[in-house]
């Protein structure tokens, strides 16, 4: 109940940033589908037991190539994908309490969530800086799929 | 209209206005969320496609540097400077789509201005759905991290205003000074709707408003710019990011601070 709770949320969460970021009607869905499936992505890494770096990465990884494919099929950049399908990963409670402990400090408190709210940072940056490294490094795959698009 | 001929041959087109519409093109895409890499690549395309024998482009996030030369020697250098840049991927995409009719010679440099001015007053979504958008985001994510339904509600509220403020706020304030408005309005609001009942942890009412004003990708984007090569463009990326953080965490902490003996 409670991953279900979760999920929606994601779902819901990501298509409200779908119309702040002005994407196209059709493509709402596709995104926030995305955002649900990069959330459950997370949920299951982090339910298999890696830490958190690793499951941000491996979840960011899933939402990367899932916008790669949404970007071949619909014709747009993928970039545009990515930047919601990430949304749930973003460490917006770890960011919020790790200021708020360290403004009243406890510094236990803060020590916990500060480098949590890091490593989670690094995991979803982590994710895209692979992706695009591939894409460079198979140079021709990109120059031959923008020419197509 | 499509031309058969390549667009290089047709008669009135200078270095300067080549060069001055690939601009118009990139500047269009970096203000409106695309990547530093893309903009320099878009730009050189399409002087190329327009016969340009070689090109210059420097690009970071708030200004474009470029030079072009063409085979009959004539030579032109512009800049633009990029004031601030927002997401908006519907102004985005049709930029992109003006980049590739230039580029493959569907659409000629007229036709491109003028598809690029009726760019910049259009929208995919009337203005008050930005208030829908605000409000789905910010009530979700609060029940996401662990908020119960009113503390949801109150923070799909205050999304609103915070839309309403990103809206009225005059053009020309500088971005860190508009999140820091944002981000104060929101932690007030957070806690006066606390404290009248409506909401039962303030904290979540934050994290959800919170949402709205992180730049999710940007820490991302800085990493692999500078990882790809454009170091100047990434570690000004890098900085604003953790600039902005600060400022929105500036924000919280004081609307905190000044409420809290209420609760």
């Amino acid at each position: 109940m409670e991953t279900f709770k979760i999920l929606i949320t994601a779902l819901l969460g990501t298509a409200g940033f779908s119309i702040i970021f002005h994407i196209k009607f059709g493509h709402i869905l596709p995104a926030a589908l995305g955002g649900g499936l990069t959330c459950a992505a997370y949920l299951f890494f982090d339910g298999l037991g890696c830490a958190l770096f690793l499951s941000n990465f491996l979840a960011s990884l899933v939402a990367v190539l899932y916008s790669g494919i949404l970007a071949r099929l619909l014709k747009t950049p993928s970039t545009i994908f990515v930047a919601l399908c990430i949304i749930p990963l973003v460490p917006g409670s770890g960011l919020f309490y790790s200021m708020r402990h360290l403004i009243v400090w406890d510094r236990e408190l803060f020590f916990t969530h500060g480098p949590n709210a890091m490593q989670i940072a690094l995991g979803i940056a982590a994710g895209i800086v692979l992706e695009s490294a591939v894409v460079h490094l198979f140079g021709l795959v990109g120059k031959n799929s923008k020419e197509k698009t | 209209m499509l031309t058969e001929t390549a667009p290089a041959s047709s008669p009135g087109m200078t270095a300067d206005y080549i060069l001055c519409t690939a601009l118009d093109v990139g500047e269009g895409l970096l203000k409106n969320g695309a990547t530093v890499h893309r903009t320099e690549d878009t730009v050189e395309r399409i002087c190329r496609a327009f016969g340009a024998v070689h090109v210059e482009v420097f690009c970071i996030p708030s200004l474009i540097l470029a030079a072009v030369r063409m085979a009959d020697g004539t030579y032109s250098s512009q800049n633009r400077r990029i004031h601030a840049s927002a997401n908006n991927f519907y102004r985005l995409d049709r930029f992109n789509t003006v980049s590739r009719g230039l580029c493959s010679g569907q659409i000629t440099l007229e036709q491109a201005q003028a598809e690029m001015q009726a760019i910049k007053r259009s929208d995919a979504y009337p203005a008050w759905m930005q208030y829908i958008g605000n409000l789905l985001g910010s009530g979700a994510f609060s029940l996401f991290f662990g908020g119960s339904l009113l503390d949801a509600v109150s923070a799909a509220l205050i999304g609103c205003i915070i839309a309403g403020i990103k809206r009225f706020l005059p053009r020309n304030v500088n971005p860190l000074s508009s999140t820091l408005v944002c981000a104060f309005t929101a932690g007030a609001l957070s806690m006066l709707l606390t404290w009248a009942g409506l909401a039962h942890n303030y904290d979540k009412v934050m994290i959800g408003t919170i949402m709205l004003l992180i730049p999710g990708m940007s820490f991302g984007t800085s990493l692999r710019d500078m990882l790809g090569g454009d170091i100047m463009a990434g570690l000004l990326q890098f900085l604003a990011s953790i600039l902005l953080a600060a400022i929105i965490a500036f924000g919280y902490v004081i609307a905190i601070f000044l409420f809290q003996p209420l609760l």
